[in-house]
C-alpha cells in the first residue's frame, strides 16, 4: 500500500470503532466501514486456521470471506456472552466442518506412510508425521488439534466453539492425541 | 508468584496436557499439572510429546506470508446479499395477507430434487391477485455442529415459521410467505438460504395457493 493510501485509509476509518463489541454493533447496523476493519483484523487469524484445514489457498480464501458473510448477516444476533474472537471461529468452525463434510478437497485422509519422504533432517520428517497424521484424524478431532495447538485456544474456548462439552472436547482430544502418539512412535522407529 | 496447587488425579492431569503445552490452563491448574509432572514420567513424557504435535501444527504457514485481499470479493458477495435480501417480503407480512386468504391446499412442487418441478402452478397463484402472499414450504438441513437450540432464531431470521422438526435428523419443514415469485427468484431464494454457514440444504418442496373466499 502506497503511503498516500494509508493516510486516506486512517482517514477513511477515523470513524470506525476499534473495540470489537463495538465493531459487532456497528455492523448490525449493517457498516459496511465496521465489517472491513473486522475483516483486516481478522483475515490472517482465520485463513491459517483455514488453510490448515483445506490445503488450499482459494478454499481458505472463500471460507474467510463465507465467514464474512455469516458476521455480516449475523452480527445482531451476537449477545455478548461469549468473546467476538470465540463467536467468528465458531463460525469459521462449522464452515470448516461442512466443506470438509463435503469432501469438495481432497485431504489426505488416507495417506500412505510410503509417501513421507526419508530425509536426514529428523525434525522436518517428524512434522511431515504429524501434518499427515492430523489431516487422517477425524474432522471433529482434527479440528479440535487445529484449535489447541495452531489457534491456541484455552478449553472452555474449544468447547464454546464447537458447541460441546469441556469432557467432549478432552475426548476428541484424546483420541487425536493416541493416534498421532501411534504415528510418532512408528516414526521413530 | 507462588501459586495454589491443588492435587488431582493422573488421569486428570492427562486431560490438562494439551492445554498446559498450548499455556492457557490457569495458574491453579498450571501449578497442580507442574507438581504432577515432577514425579510422573509417563506425563512428561507425554508433554513432550505434546510439544512435537504442536511445533508441527504450528509452523506450516507463516503468518508474514499472508496478506489480507482487498476485500473485493467480499463485497461482491454482500452486494449480492444485500440485493437477494431486497427481493423477499418481510416475514411479518404473512399474518394479514394470509387472514384475507383461505388456503386451496398444497402441491407438491419437487420431490427428489431442488428444483420446482411446474412452472404452471406459479401461474395459477399469480392469478389470485398481486397483493396476496403465497406459502412456500421448505425443507432445511442444518450444518452439522448447529445446536438445536440455534433453530429457532436461524429459522426466524430466514423468515421461516411453522416449522416442524423431521424426526431423528437435522432438518425442518416450515414455510415462507412471499409475493407470487418466479422460479428463477425461488430458487435464489433457496440458495440464498442454503449459502448460510448454519444450513446445510434447502428443497422447495411444495406450495399453498391463496385463494379469495367465495362472497
Amino acid at each position: 500500500m502506497q503511503p498516500d493510501e494509508s493516510a486516506v485509509a486512517q482517514q477513511r476509518d477515523a470513524h470506525v470503532p476499534h473495540d470489537e463489541r463495538a465493531l459487532m454493533a456497528a455492523i448490525a447496523r449493517q457498516d459496511r466501514r465496521a465489517l472491513e476493519a473486522l475483516y483486516r483484523s481478522y483475515y490472517t487469524r482465520l485463513f491459517r486456521f483455514a488453510f490448515r484445514m483445506t490445503h488450499s489457498h482459494d478454499a481458505a480464501d472463500e471460507i474467510v470471506n463465507d465467514v464474512m458473510l455469516a458476521v455480516w448477516r449475523g452480527a445482531g444476533g451476537f449477545r455478548g456472552s461469549s468473546k467476538v474472537s470465540t463467536w467468528i471461529f465458531g463460525i469459521a468452525y462449522r464452515q470448516s466442518l461442512k466443506r470438509l463434510s463435503r469432501k469438495s478437497l481432497t485431504v489426505a485422509a488416507d495417506f500412505d506412510l510410503d509417501e513421507v519422504a526419508a530425509g536426514d533432517d529428523h525434525s522436518a520428517e517428524d512434522r511431515d508425521w504429524v501434518r499427515h497424521g492430523v489431516d487422517a484424524l477425524p474432522a471433529a478431532q482434527k479440528l479440535a488439534i487445529v484449535l489447541v495447538f495452531y489457534i491456541g485456544m484455552s478449553y472452555e474456548e474449544v468447547a464454546e466453539v464447537t458447541d460441546c462439552p469441556v469432557n467432549t472436547v478432552k475426548t476428541r482430544m484424546f483420541h487425536a492425541r493416541r493416534k498421532l502418539k501411534g504415528l510418532l512412535k512408528e516414526a521413530a522407529s | 508468584m507462588k501459586t495454589q496447587n491443588t492435587h488431582i488425579s493422573h488421569e486428570e492431569v492427562d486431560g490438562l496436557l494439551p492445554w498446559y503445552v498450548n499455556g492457557t490452563l490457569s495458574p491453579t491448574e498450571r501449578g497442580a499439572v507442574e507438581e504432577h509432572l515432577a514425579d510422573c514420567i509417563a506425563c512428561a513424557e507425554e508433554v513432550r510429546q505434546l510439544e512435537r504435535i504442536a511445533d508441527a501444527v504450528q509452523d506450516e504457514i507463516p503468518t508474514p506470508l499472508v496478506t489480507v485481499p482487498d476485500g473485493a470479493r467480499l463485497n461482491e458477495l454482500l452486494d449480492a446479499d444485500t440485493s437477494s435480501r431486497s427481493r423477499r417480503a418481510p416475514a411479518y407480512l404473512a399474518a394479514a395477507a394470509l387472514a384475507a386468504a383461505m388456503f386451496a391446499g398444497i402441491l407438491i412442487l419437487a420431490d427428489s430434487t431442488n428444483r420446482v418441478a411446474d412452472p404452471v402452478l406459479f401461474e395459477t397463484a399469480t392469478a389470485t391477485g398481486a397483493e396476496a402472499l403465497t406459502d412456500y414450504v421448505f425443507d432445511i438441513e442444518f450444518a452439522a455442529g448447529v445446536a438445536a437450540r440455534e433453530h429457532p432464531a436461524l429459522l426466524e431470521s430466514m423468515g421461516v415459521r411453522d416449522a416442524v422438526a423431521t424426526s431423528g435428523s437435522a432438518a425442518v419443514r416450515g414455510i415462507v410467505s412471499l409475493p407470487a415469485a418466479s422460479m428463477t427468484e425461488l430458487q435464489s431464494i433457496a440458495d440464498s438460504m442454503a449459502a448460510r454457514d448454519e444450513i446445510d440444504s434447502v428443497r422447495i418442496v411444495a406450495v399453498q395457493l391463496p385463494v379469495r373466499a367465495e362472497p
